[in-house]
């Protein structure tokens, strides 16, 4: 079993839903991202190609992040899931450094409202999903919805309550989300019929998450 | 350097943890650890004790203490060196001894050790904080007149110096192979990133510990060989290394355009701390020292204080100019 | 803070975990959502599964982030008194806290002596998003129960929907129309971001575009800048401002004169096509019915056009009725746009010709005419090409023609309100659950035989003697600010507004002392248009009463008193009555699906609901049993759950009267809060209903020709001027002031575009919406073109200053772009707040408005839409950001 995600820049449209979604549902202050949508172009006017990629964790089969850290907080769980233990991260931001994706950030609370205060969702958030400051953070495909959607008999990708916030958020319906290790499966699928591919291949990480790039 | 919010992996996207804010105490630790470990090395080479301490302090104190206070947990800096899956802190992990040995030396085994140069790192600094120290008093204590150590060689004296021989190589080299790495900034994934640190370690290091030495007439002399030789090694490996960048990819070579570009503040460190004072200066005074033999005190100390100058600015341009390649190439960079 | 890690599984007690279903208020929307409430706290919201009204769950940022304007801090909590007597755009209000007593106390003296003295002093307006059914259902009603008011106006409807809604209305009738996602092959678009931003039942349109796209449908985008829709589209071709309707006709010389392909079976029934036409521009009617008369091929006669007898239609030919030579409308459009030739159109819009006639060809090409389709066992004509125009194409003074253009098209080809056509956005057809039948609302024919909408209200019926618009016939002196008695063709006007009010009011009699103005939840000021301008115009009114979340640069400059109003999530409001329909519902055939609001929160503080204040004030105001007719009728409210006299109803009562009366006795408000919403199949003739109803639409525009010479008349009578030459019932292009303006000095085009991280100026007060926005280029940042800026001198991040040939200004930071024409220069709209009292939104982004003239000469003179385009030049302010 290996959790893995599919996200098709064709139907994308630059909506910030995933990107949004999963701050409110992480409750993560101001800066801090799990999911990112960047966009650029390339080309001249007027053969301009606009793009938009939303990035994740790759959650890489071979993840540079976990190499490099050095007290065993980043680790790689056995359906592919890259975690990282808080109590045992000690900040020293190598991982942050490793990732060829940019996807890590050291957290650190701050006003979503500066100069006053924390509001009460923020201090709901503080208390239902507390962050360790200092520590590294990052996407982390949701595991405890995976984890309690699995107990439950849901289909992580299938089961809204058992799958990525940010694949249920999507309104375009971008993202596919399941086990790549099963051929049968619809994230596998896609990414075979429509050849998707993964981002910075030249770094061998073999990740997670594929993408529809035309 | 800093890229605007929507430049993020569009344009060429500088690391920031290592370099912005706090992060300043993430470039003086691997120059001090680096520095401090040369310093010993050569310090132990000449039998120079107070240079030793010296060495010592800035290696640990300089260099350990600014990276445990960059640490976003620093109480958890133990946490490098052991992997301890219990409830509880350090205590309860020592005391795993008594209690479960065979967990207390996994803990050791499992650690960060078998894959992250920190960790790494951090056992070659404890072992350079534990040996050292007995052999700093041992330097002091057993042998204060000999002037080369290397003569000490078959007493305890002797087989600490090897062992901190060693050690310091591995201080001085690992934060090259930790920063060199990470693949993901071109600048810094490059084989020449270990020998680079070395280099820029022992030339470093040399020049400071030496120069204690600089008003001994007998010993400048030698201080003057060393650093003809250190000098124009340490400007060799940093030129081989921003010519290895240029060419290597677009994302090195635009790092290195960065620090060359006219105003602003990189190109202010890189022309007048890299080019001037760390290569120009030192070199000029070489030369001058070869050709005549007028290389007084205050000279030597100049080139010194030169080297020093441009191995802190190198480093921080490294820091600061080491990008990750964008995602989306908006235009040519 | 709590120690637990992320990780752990350590979690602080929960008492309360639910979910509940209401609808998002981000845009105007309205999505179905539902939101996650833990230990009293809403934490997350999603879109609601399960719905059609939205994107199976999905929802886009702006509906996400709405959570954080309930805790934002800077919410107006309670009633507030200015202290501050000056007044002015950059002033602040310091107000004081007062109590909602107090407020009353100053507000509902001044109401009962405006309605006693005369109720034109009262000028109220009010924002169509969120949650559109309250202007409408609530207020509207409770205006005109209070008696004729004068209105002001914000953005919407001026920007956006006076040409759009005007034609949809008549061609689809619906306030909105677009390409059939599931069926449709070849879309082209024109200034607009349905499917890929916000708007009506918007994140519907997303999920069905991105299937469309993933289909193979080709996109054709024609837009100044390649933004979120020419982004995704198989094509951006880059077009000036305001000259979407030149490339439009000349595509239809090239289908009908060029290529001969157009759909003659649905012309000659379900257009004006046939009819014949006069000397006088003017339908040839028969003497005794009035009908408009058509000439049958067969029986070589003329007939009124709904004769049983008809044989066949002519659509070409010479032909003499009653002594007046005339001939069928269809061959004069024909002729007409004969001079629209590619290379007029190029020339005007930079589209190049060779590429104007290919577009058109295979647009042409693609519609099938004449094909068929099976769905559903039915068997509907299949032309799988739609077009869409919205904001940007239809915001300029040529809007009425644009919008009608870029329909003719369609129309031509038998593409409307067929599977994969352009299709109404908003439902033209419901015949109602299938359990109660209700609400059974349908378009129908007026005397002539055109379409008028059944679900709303913009346009009349006609009568037997003659077509009467929204606003009876044109007359003169006005009683309207607006002057909609004289523009009888326009829907809102900004005149309450413009720089020349005073003067067109003083020639067109309209006798205006306004002495209060209440608004909800609109800030004209900021979003109306020229900021100097529009605070004169409310400068002149003495008492201002703002209803709103946050203080706005109109509250703030000019309020006398601020009332703290509930967000969407807040309340509770009744989607389910018809006229809510026509806003938002699902399209085509997705499931019919029916919402309702309901609070995720009790309102905090001391903000009240605005329809629980409404409702008290009818009743203060003695007109309460008045108002609730009213109600009765907006809600479509009979037999027992009729509001009867004397009753005294919140709204929570009477949107659960209109929920059981449209849907069972068992399926009241309560079944509403527990379901979240109701969803049945929808028929085939409901979502393609065209092939079913007899009705037609005006290719050729007669109200044009009938009520134009009038308004002409009577406004030159009046000395009032304008490009009277649009009032021609032929489809055609009309150059803007901005393009009137040479190149030498002010040589580029500034417009605006929308975002898909924002709607109205309030989605830049949400930190998420903030956060999201400064990542991308186009959002905080003047765009222009790369080449262009370069030749200028700019570079990326130059701080620039953008002046108007009008002298208006405003600056920003800018970046260089491969995206943008290289004529123009873009803004993202909404942004660029002053007021200190949204901090978030205090000086994000660029104030685009501020360009926009208001006056006679940047409005359109038929439909009233306003030009929202500025010729400018561009200079360094100095600095780099």
């Amino acid at each position: 079993m290996r959790w893995g995600m599919l996200i098709d820049k064709v139907r994308c449209v630059q909506c910030y839903a995933c990107q949004v979604s999963c701050k409110q549902a992480y409750f993560l202050p101001p800066g801090i991202f799990f999911n990112r949508v960047i966009t650029g172009e390339t080309g001249r006017f007027p053969m301009v190609r606009k793009h938009t990629y939303p990035l994740l964790c790759n959650h890489c089969k071979d993840a540079p992040c976990v190499d490099v850290c050095p007290t065993n907080a980043s680790y790689k769980r056995e359906d592919g899931i890259v975690l990282i233990d808080h109590d045992k991260c000690v900040g020293c931001k190598y991982c942050i450094m490793a990732c060829p994706y940019q996807q890590r950030t050291s957290v650190e609370y701050s006003e979503q409202y500066p100069g006053q205060g924390y509001n009460d969702y923020e201090k709901f958030g503080m208390e239902y999903h507390p962050y360790q400051e200092g520590t590294a953070v990052k996407c982390n495909f949701c595991r405890e919805r995976l984890d309690e959607g699995l107990e439950q008999g849901l289909v992580p990708g299938e089961d809204r309550a058992a799958t990525p916030v940010c694949v249920n958020a999507c309104p375009a319906k971008a993202r596919t989300f399941g086990d790549l290790d099963d051929a049968d499966s619809k994230v596998a699928r896609l990414i075979r019929e429509k050849n998707a591919q993964q981002l910075r291949p030249e770094f061998n990480t073999d990740p997670s998450v594929y993408y529809v790039i035309d | 350097m800093h890229v605007k919010p929507w430049e993020w992996m569009v344009k060429p996207t500088p690391q920031e943890e290592w370099i912005e804010g706090k992060g300043l105490l993430s470039w003086l630790s691997f120059f001090s650890v680096a520095l401090g470990a040369g310093m010993y090395f050569v310090a132990t080479l000449v039998n120079y004790p107070w240079a030793m301490v010296a060495g010592y302090i800035v290696c640990l104190v300089i260099g350990g203490g600014t990276k445990v206070i960059d640490l976003g947990q620093p109480k958890r800096a133990w946490r490098m060196l052991l992997n301890y899956d219990g409830e509880g802190g350090l205590l309860d992990a020592m005391l795993l001894l008594f209690k479960s040995p065979k967990r207390f030396f996994k803990m050791f085994l499992n650690s960060g050790w078998r894959t992250s140069w920190i960790s790494r790192g951090m056992y070659f600094i404890g072992l350079f904080a534990i040996f050292g120290l007995v052999h700093i008093i041992l330097a002091f204590v057993a042998n204060p007149a000999a002037t080369s150590g290397i003569a000490a060689l078959t007493s305890v004296t002797g087989i600490f110096a090897i062992i901190m021989a060693i050690v310091s190589v591995l201080v001085t080299v690992y934060a090259g192979l930790l920063i060199g790495y990470v693949r993901a900034i071109p600048l810094w994934g490059s084989a020449l990133m270990p020998v680079f640190f070395i280099v820029s370690g022992f030339v470093g290091g040399a020049a400071l510990a030496l120069a204690g030495r600089i008003n001994n007439a007998v010993t400048s002399a030698v201080i003057v060989q060393w650093l003809q030789v250190l000098v124009l090694v340490y400007v060799g490996v940093v030129v081989v290394y921003l010519w290895n960048a240029w060419n290597q990819s677009g994302t090195s070579k635009y790092s290195v355009r960065q620090m060359m570009k006219a105003g602003g503040l990189l190109s202010i460190v890189f022309y007048v701390g890299v080019v001037i004072l760390g290569i120009l200066l030192p070199v000029s005074i070489v030369i001058v020292s070869m050709v005549s033999a007028a290389a007084t005190a205050p000279l030597l100390a100049v080139a010194i204080a030169g080297v020093i100058i441009g191995d802190l600015s190198m480093r921080f341009l490294i820091m600061k100019c080491g990008v990750y390649t964008p995602l989306i190439t908006t235009s040519p960079y | 803070m709590a120690k637990a890690s992320v990780e752990s599984e350590k979690k602080p007690e929960i008492w309360e975990d639910t979910w509940i279903h209401t609808c998002c208020g981000g845009c105007y929307g309205t999505c179905g959502v539902k939101v996650h409430r833990v230990n009293g706290v809403p934490i997350a919201i999603e879109g609601e599964e399960g719905s059609t009204l939205g994107a199976e769950g999905g929802l886009c940022a702006k509906g996400v982030s709405q959570l954080q304007v309930l805790f934002d801090p800077n919410r107006r909590n309670y009633p507030m008194r200015r202290t501050n007597p000056k007044k002015g755009i950059y002033e602040e209000g310091n107000f004081e806290r007062i109590t909602w007593n107090e407020a009353m106390n100053e507000i509902m003296p001044r109401l009962k002596k405006i309605r006693e003295e005369d109720p034109s002093k009262l000028v109220w307006m009010s924002s169509p998003s969120p949650n559109a059914v309250l202007r409408h259902n609530i207020l509207m009603p409770f205006f005109a129960a209070y008696g004729p008011t004068s209105q002001m106006g914000g953005g919407a409807a001026v920007h956006c929907g006076n040409g759009a809604h005007h034609v949809t209305g008549q061609y689809f009738g619906a306030w909105d129309a677009g390409p059939d996602w599931k069926y449709c092959n070849y879309a082209m678009f024109f200034g607009a971001s349905g499917g890929f931003g916000s708007g009506h039942a918007g994140t519907m349109n997303i999920r069905m575009a991105a299937e469309a796209r993933e289909r193979g449908m080709k996109m054709v985008v024609f837009d100044p800048m390649c933004n979120n829709t020419g982004d995704k589209a198989t094509e951006w071709i880059p077009i000036l401002p305001g000259t979407d309707g030149a490339v439009l006709i000349s595509m239809i010389n090239i289908i009908l004169n060029d290529l001969d392909i157009y759909d003659a079976p649905y012309i000659k029934t379900k257009t004006n096509g046939p009819y014949l036409i006069g000397p006088d521009l003017l339908y040839v009617r028969d003497p005794e019915t009035k009908k408009p008369m058509i000439w049958d091929t067969e029986d070589k006669v003329a007939k009124p056009f709904n004769d049983p007898s008809i044989k066949d239609f002519a659509l070409f030919g010479d032909y003499e009725v009653n002594g007046v030579k005339c001939k069928p409308a269809f061959e004069l459009i024909k002729e007409h746009v004969k001079s629209y030739t590619p290379e007029f159109a190029e020339e005007v819009s930079t589209v190049p010709a060779k590429t104007i006639r290919r577009i058109a060809k295979e647009f042409a090409e693609a519609a099938q005419v004449g094909s068929t389709i099976m769905i559903d066992g039915v068997e509907l004509p299949y032309r799988p090409v739609g077009t869409a125009i919205f904001r940007g194409g239809q915001g300029h003074t040529n809007s009425l023609h644009s919008v009608y253009a870029t329909h003719i098209i369609g129309q031509i080809l038998g593409a409307a309100d067929v599977p994969g056509a352009t299709i109404a956005l908003c439902p033209s057809r419901c015949m109602g659950d299938p359990n109660t039948g209700r609400p059974d609302v349908s378009c129908f024919a007026d005397t002539d035989g055109m379409l008028v909408p059944g679900l709303w209200s913009t346009l009349q019926a006609r009568t037997a003697d003659d077509y009467v618009p929204r606003h009876g016939a044109p007359k003169v002196p006005c009683k309207r600010t607006g002057l909609q008695d004289l523009f009888t063709q326009g829907m809102s006007s900004v005149f309450h507004s413009s720089k020349d009010r005073h003067e067109l009011w003083d020639k067109l009699g309209v006798i205006y002392k306004p002495e209060m103005l209440l608004s909800w939840a609109t800030n004209n000021v900021h979003g109306l248009g020229n900021s100097e301008t529009v605070a004169e115009a409310v400068a002149e009114i003495p008492y201002v009463v703002c209803w709103e979340l946050y203080p706005t640069e109109l509250s703030e400059g000019f309020a006398d008193i601020v009332l703290p109003g509930t967000h969407h999530l807040e309340h509770t409001t009744s989607c389910a009555d018809a006229y809510d329909l026509y806003f938002n519902a699902p399209i085509a055939k997705e499931d019919w699906t029916i919402h309702i609001t309901q609070p995720v929160i009790e309102p905090q503080y001391e903000r009240r609901f605005i329809a629980d204040v409404i409702f008290e004030w009818a009743e203060e105001l003695g007109f309460r049993d008045e108002y609730n007719e009213l109600l009765n009728m907006r809600f479509d409210l009979k037999g027992k759950y009729a509001i009867k006299k004397g009753e005294k109803l919140n709204l929570t009562q009477v949107s659960d009267r209109a929920l059981k009366c449209n849907h069972g006795d068992d399926k009241g408000m309560d079944w509403f809060k527990e379901n979240g919403f109701i969803r049945w199949p929808k028929k085939p003739d409901e979502a393609y209903w065209r092939p079913f109803l007899d009705v037609r639409v005006p290719i050729y525009l007669h109200d044009l020709a009938r009520w134009g010479p009038t308004i002409i008349e009577l406004a030159e009578s009046r000395d009032v001027h304008a490009d009277w030459q649009q009032y021609t019932p032929f489809v055609s292009w009309f150059p803007t002031p901005v393009q009137k303006v040479p190149d030498d000095e002010y040589d580029l085009i500034c417009y605006s575009y929308r975002t898909t991280l924002h709607t109205g100026g309030q989605t830049h007060q949400i930190p998420y919406l903030v956060e999201a926005s400064q990542m991308n280029p186009h959002i905080y940042n003047i765009v222009i073109n790369r080449e262009t800026g370069k030749a200028k001198g700019f570079v990326d991040g130059d701080i620039v200053t953008i002046e108007s040939n009008y002298g208006r200004k405003t600056t920003g930071p800018l970046v260089l772009s491969d995206c943008v024409h290289p004529k123009c220069i873009g803004i993202a709209s909404t942004a660029g707040h002053w007021v200190k009292g949204q901090p978030i939104a205090y000086k994000q982004g660029v104030h685009f408005n501020t360009l926009m003239e208001l006056d006679l000469e940047h409005t359109d003179p038929v439909c009233l839409s306003i030009e929202t385009s500025a010729k400018v030049k561009v200079y360094k302010a100095g600095g780099s950001k």
